[in-house]
Formats: C-alpha cells, sequence, structure tokens
C-alpha cells in the first residue's frame, strides 16, 4: 500500500496532475504525460523506488496500471 | 553491422564556436511554472543552450572556429586537402556549403570539399569518410566540421524540443600519420524509422508552400509549421535506449576491447536520461563519461567534439586516451568508433 501512495505521489510530482486521477493516468492521454513527461516520470520512479528499468519496460510503462506490473518485476510490491 | 577499421588517421586537434546569446530552460514560457522546468532539467540534463542571433548559420560559427584550430596548430590554410562539412542546417539547399567554406577559409582550390547532410551521428560519419580519404597517405591534411544551428528549424513553441536543442560549431582537425593506432567503426542505419526525426516541407518531396508555413498547434503545447523540425519524442527515446548501446557492445565484442583500458566514452549528448542509460549498459563511472548537455544542449552532430573541447581538454592536451564514441539519431542512424587522442590541440572555446 505504502508504494502504490508512493507511486501515485512520483506521478503527481513527475507530471504535475492531481493525486485523483493519478490511478487512471494514461500515457497520450493524460495532460502532460507526453514524451517530455515520460522522461521526467522514468526519471522519477527510478530516483523514488531505487531501480534502473530496463528499455522495454521504460517504453511499455504506459499507465498507472501497467506501470505497477512493471514495477513489481524489480520486486517492488503492491 | 558495417564493420571497418580505418589506418593512419591522427586527430591533431579539435576546436568549437558557439554563440554568446544563453537561453536559460529555467525561463521558457511554456512551462507552468519554475517547478516544472526545474523537472525537465534535471530529467534531460540540459539547463541552458546556446542560441545564435538571427542571419547566423552554422558556417558563421564554423568559420571562427577553423581559424582558432589553424592558428593554434600553426597550420596555413593552404596546407588543407580536405574538408567536409557535416551539417542538416546549411545555408542553401544548393550550392553545399563546403564550397562556401573554401572561399571563406581561403582554401586551395583543388581542395577536395564535401557536404555531409548528416544529424547526430555525423562526427562519427565523417570522421569514417574523412578518414577513407586520407588512410593512404595522398591527402595528408583534412579537416571535419560538424556544424549545426538546431535552433533555426525547430519551433520556438515546441515545448518538446525547445529545452533540448542548441546552436554550436565544431571542427576536428585530421592528419595523415602512419605511427598512430587505427581507427575501428560500427555502423547501422534503420530507414524504416525516419519520421521519428524530419522535417516535412522544404525538399522536393513536399517543397513549401504558404501552407507549409502556417503555425499548428498539433498536439498540447506543440506547435509546428511544415518547415519545422518534427521529432517523435518516444520513437527517438524507444531507439536510443536500445540501438545505440547495443550497437556499442557488438563493437567492443567485435574488436576485442578492453573496456578496463578505454578512458573516455564520448556520446552524443542526447539528454541526460538516455546517456546514463547507455553510460550504466556499460557499467562504465561516471568520470569515463564526460557531458556538456548541462549547458549546451543537444548540439546534433556537434555534439561528441563539443564535449572533448568543453569536457576533457586538458586529457585530450597531455596523455594518450582510449575512447569509444557513438552517435546516434536522424535517419534512424547510429556510428560507433574506437578511436585514440594523444598530445591533440584543444582550443579554448570560441564565442561569437
Amino acid at each position: 500500500m505504502a508504494n502504490k501512495e508512493k507511486l501515485i505521489g512520483v506521478f503527481v510530482s513527475a507530471l504535475g496532475i492531481a493525486a485523483e486521477v493519478a490511478e487512471s493516468a494514461v500515457f497520450k492521454e493524460t495532460p502532460g504525460w507526453d514524451s517530455v513527461g515520460h522522461v521526467n516520470l522514468m526519471n522519477e520512479i527510478e530516483e523514488a523506488f531505487d531501480v534502473s528499468l530496463e528499455p522495454d519496460d521504460i517504453l511499455d510503462f504506459k499507465s498507472f496500471e501497467i506501470g505497477k506490473e512493471i514495477l513489481q518485476k524489480y520486486g517492488v510490491e503492491f | 553491422m558495417a564493420y571497418f577499421t580505418i589506418n593512419n588517421i591522427k586527430i591533431s586537434g579539435v576546436a568549437a564556436c558557439v554563440p554568446k546569446r544563453v537561453e536559460e530552460n529555467v525561463d521558457l514560457p511554456f512551462f507552468a511554472d519554475r517547478v516544472e522546468a526545474e523537472k525537465v532539467i534535471t530529467s534531460t540534463g540540459i539547463a541552458r543552450k546556446r542560441v545564435c542571433e538571427v542571419g547566423v548559420t552554422s558556417s558563421d560559427l564554423a568559420v571562427p572556429a577553423v581559424e582558432r584550430m589553424l592558428a593554434d596548430l600553426g597550420w596555413d590554410a593552404s596546407t588543407v586537402d580536405c574538408l567536409f562539412f557535416v551539417s542538416m542546417t546549411r545555408d542553401y539547399i544548393a550550392p553545399q556549403t563546403a564550397c562556401i567554406l573554401q572561399n571563406r577559409l581561403g582554401l586551395r582550390d583543388d581542395c577536395f570539399v564535401m557536404d555531409l547532410p548528416l544529424g547526430c551521428s555525423g562526427w562519427v560519419y565523417g570522421l569514417s569518410v574523412v578518414g577513407s580519404m586520407m588512410q593512404t597517405g595522398q591527402m595528408r591534411r583534412g579537416l571535419l566540421i560538424c556544424a549545426e544551428t538546431n535552433t533555426k528549424n525547430r519551433n520556438p513553441n515546441d515545448r518538446a524540443v525547445r529545452p533540448l536543442f542548441g546552436d554550436a560549431a565544431t571542427v576536428t582537425a585530421l592528419e595523415y600519420d602512419a605511427t598512430v593506432k587505427p581507427m575501428n567503426f560500427a555502423f547501422n542505419v534503420d530507414g524504416s524509422g525516419w519520421k521519428a526525426v524530419h522535417m516535412p516541407y522544404g525538399g522536393m518531396r513536399n517543397p513549401t508552400t504558404v501552407e507549409s508555413l502556417k503555425e499548428v498547434e498539433v498536439e498540447p503545447g506543440i506547435v509546428r509549421k511544415g518547415t519545422d523540425m518534427v521529432v517523435n519524442g518516444m520513437d527517438v527515446f524507444s531507439f536510443a535506449i536500445k540501438r545505440p548501446p547495443m550497437q556499442l557492445k557488438e563493437l567492443i565484442a567485435h574488436y576485442a576491447i578492453d573496456l578496463e583500458t578505454v578512458d573516455y566514452l564520448l556520446l552524443h549528448q542526447a539528454n541526460k536520461f538516455i546517456d546514463e542509460k547507455i553510460r550504466r549498459s556499460l557499467k562504465l563511472p561516471p568520470e569515463k563519461v564526460p557531458y556538456c548537455m548541462q549547458d549546451f544542449g543537444n548540439v546534433t552532430n556537434a555534439s561528441i567534439p563539443l564535449v572533448m573541447v568543453t569536457g576533457i581538454p586538458d586529457a585530450l592536451r597531455s596523455q594518450s586516451n582510449h575512447c569509444l564514441a557513438c552517435g546516434f539519431g536522424v535517419g534512424l542512424a547510429w556510428g560507433s568508433v574506437e578511436f585514440y587522442v594523444e598530445n591533440a590541440k584543444v582550443s579554448q572555446l570560441v564565442e561569437v
């Protein structure tokens, strides 16, 4: 649960969106989650969870929900 | 993969020229606030860029760099046997800018000159072309100019590109020298990805029209004319974090390069997130991968020589340096090279 809140916090910080919409955030649909926002988001996620995402995971990270699944591969539990 | 080796070519010197005008990313108008701007600066690693004035071209930046280089090397312009001008922001569609530079620089009329319209891979490709021409010794001295005024063909209201790209010109001076170690190259191209970075109008496929000069907001925060460079950020990003590190690993394996002996990996200064991914994939420590993007941004084909001039000038001047370099971008095209630089003339940065 703590990691979910942490991930929401990263989405809010990196994309400048409200916490209420973070869990429904989708790349290119959520305002602010463009290519620039994606680099910010990936950068902050790597720092917050102390992980180094593989290229394919960075490219697949297209929504909050998918992101959770990806982070679980790196040992982040939700 | 295209592998080949070039012998007998020494990098004798490197020089660069940038505009004096500095554009701070924190001041850009399309960021909601300073917090948003600072996030972009943190993730891209680009705090500011140099921006040339209206009317200043890539060749205008190149001339002072070449003049400084020739003076520092003690080379008379008449001793230069070939010049290559790598740029996607040439003075005119015709003639090639290299011809104009032959006259402006006072080079001989039997000097071999040529434009190479390459982007971010241009220094590595250019080095292979100049090196190939010079390695037999029939040409003894060559100049590889990599120069770009990226701020002229990118829209200032495109928030995906304005924070990233800057203007700069560099020159790499090359000499025939039968005693130096070989340069080892690897190249790849993927033309199916040409739309990742392209300028839709202004060429022969889509000539400039009145309509193509109208600005359109193609998505929130991204305004472009048809004659502006389109940079599809995610396409470039997905290419850049996968293919260049793969090629570097293949270069290392093919030429049995001992990474422990490599002093520097000189990367195209795309952005810090991408470049750090590449550095970490090769498990190189930060001190072996210098950056200049924080102060100059992504200057496309000029970025590898610019980081040599601004990032590691003392090392290049004073010791033998075993280097790898990798340029990657528009095309899509990417190239890597293993080379050595020893006791080179590295000029002070010229600002105009």
